[in-house]
């Protein structure tokens, strides 16, 4: 088991954003992965970055996420907010006891972000 | 209370095959067959224990396989449960617009039902041969094809596939034609998981 640091940073999608995350873009409805990107993810992963802490993300408890969602929060980090790729695999930690196989998913939408740049 | 109910047939079975054994060497007269009237203590013993130890073994064997049929039906329930939200899933792909909550939560549910099983499975010692790995794909092929639009600034297509206004979703001719056969693909391997426990 992974111990956490205390002054690690953390955020639930459930909690923190919607307990139902919608489609990717802001004008396509509402809780979009464009706009937890923004509101949260990109400014938390920055200080995350900045601090040298971990920014982990609980993605458990929503009603569920489709993929163009996590691509545009997760790939979207290096797309639109153009932060390195090996940094963010260095500062971020994904939790998905639900649906594990998100984790891997999320880290394949990086790397893909990071090829097409 | 059921177990008081076997002890008292276990004990009314013995009483009855020792009395008719008993009536057996009184009545019968086989020519050229002698029944030994005298009945070795030991000998005695040895019948009524082994005949105490095979019902035993049968009482616990039952009990054992009853539990197992006991979980093996709560395991097909909830086999059904996940074919269902597939279905209701076709339903509403057919109309070619669909609510994004509905779809999301939907594959989410298939997925988190079909994790149950493997691990209740798992848990009564049942063997699934069909890989986890295998419904997770076609989960996640299917939510690629209901949920995952274009990125903007890429090529745009002649017609576009999905399309997604107020949290409505809207898909092509084609899309739904994709999203059914991959639909189809994940009915079939849960049945293929019902059929399965079924025989086992």
């Amino acid at each position: 088991m992974k111990m956490k640091a205390v002054n690690d940073l953390f955020i639930s999608i459930c909690r923190d954003f919607s307990p139902c995350p919608g489609p990717r873009y802001i004008t396509e409805g509402d809780n979009s992965g464009q706009l937890f990107r923004i509101k949260h993810l990109e400014p938390l992963m920055k200080e995350a970055i900045n601090n040298n802490k971990k920014l982990h993300v609980d993605l458990d408890g929503t009603a569920g996420y489709g993929t163009s969602f996590l691509e545009e929060a997760f790939g979207g980090l290096i797309r639109e907010a153009h932060i390195n790729y090996e940094t963010i695999i260095k500062h971020l930690q994904i939790k998905s006891d639900e649906e594990n196989y998100l984790v891997d998913d999320i880290m394949a939408y990086l790397k893909d972000a990071y090829n097409e740049r | 209370m059921n177990v008081n109910k076997n002890w008292i047939l276990l004990s009314i079975l013995i009483c009855i095959s020792v009395f008719a054994g008993f009536l057996i060497a009184k009545m019968l007269t086989i020519p050229g067959l002698t029944v030994d009237t005298k009945i070795n203590p030991l000998h005695a013993l040895s019948i009524i224990t082994s005949i105490f130890v095979a019902i035993l073994v049968t009482i616990y064997f039952n009990r054992e396989n009853d539990k197992l049929q006991r979980s093996k039906q709560l395991i097909i329930g909830r086999i059904s449960a996940a074919f269902e939200v597939c279905d209701n899933l076709h339903c509403k792909i057919v109309d070619g617009q669909v609510d994004y909550a509905t779809v999301v939560s939907g594959l989410k549910r298939i997925n988190i039902i079909c994790n149950c099983i493997y691990n209740l499975s798992a848990r009564v010692n049942i063997k699934i041969s069909i890989a986890k790995a295998n419904y997770e794909a076609k989960i996640k092929a299917i939510n690629a094809l209901m949920t995952d639009t274009p990125i903007v600034g890429t090529e745009p297509t002649a017609q576009e596939p999905i399309k997604i206004e107020n949290g409505i979703i809207k898909y092509s001719k084609e899309r739904i034609s994709e999203v059914e056969t991959q639909i189809d693909q994940l009915k079939n391997t849960i049945l293929e998981l019902q059929v399965e426990l079924i025989q086992k």
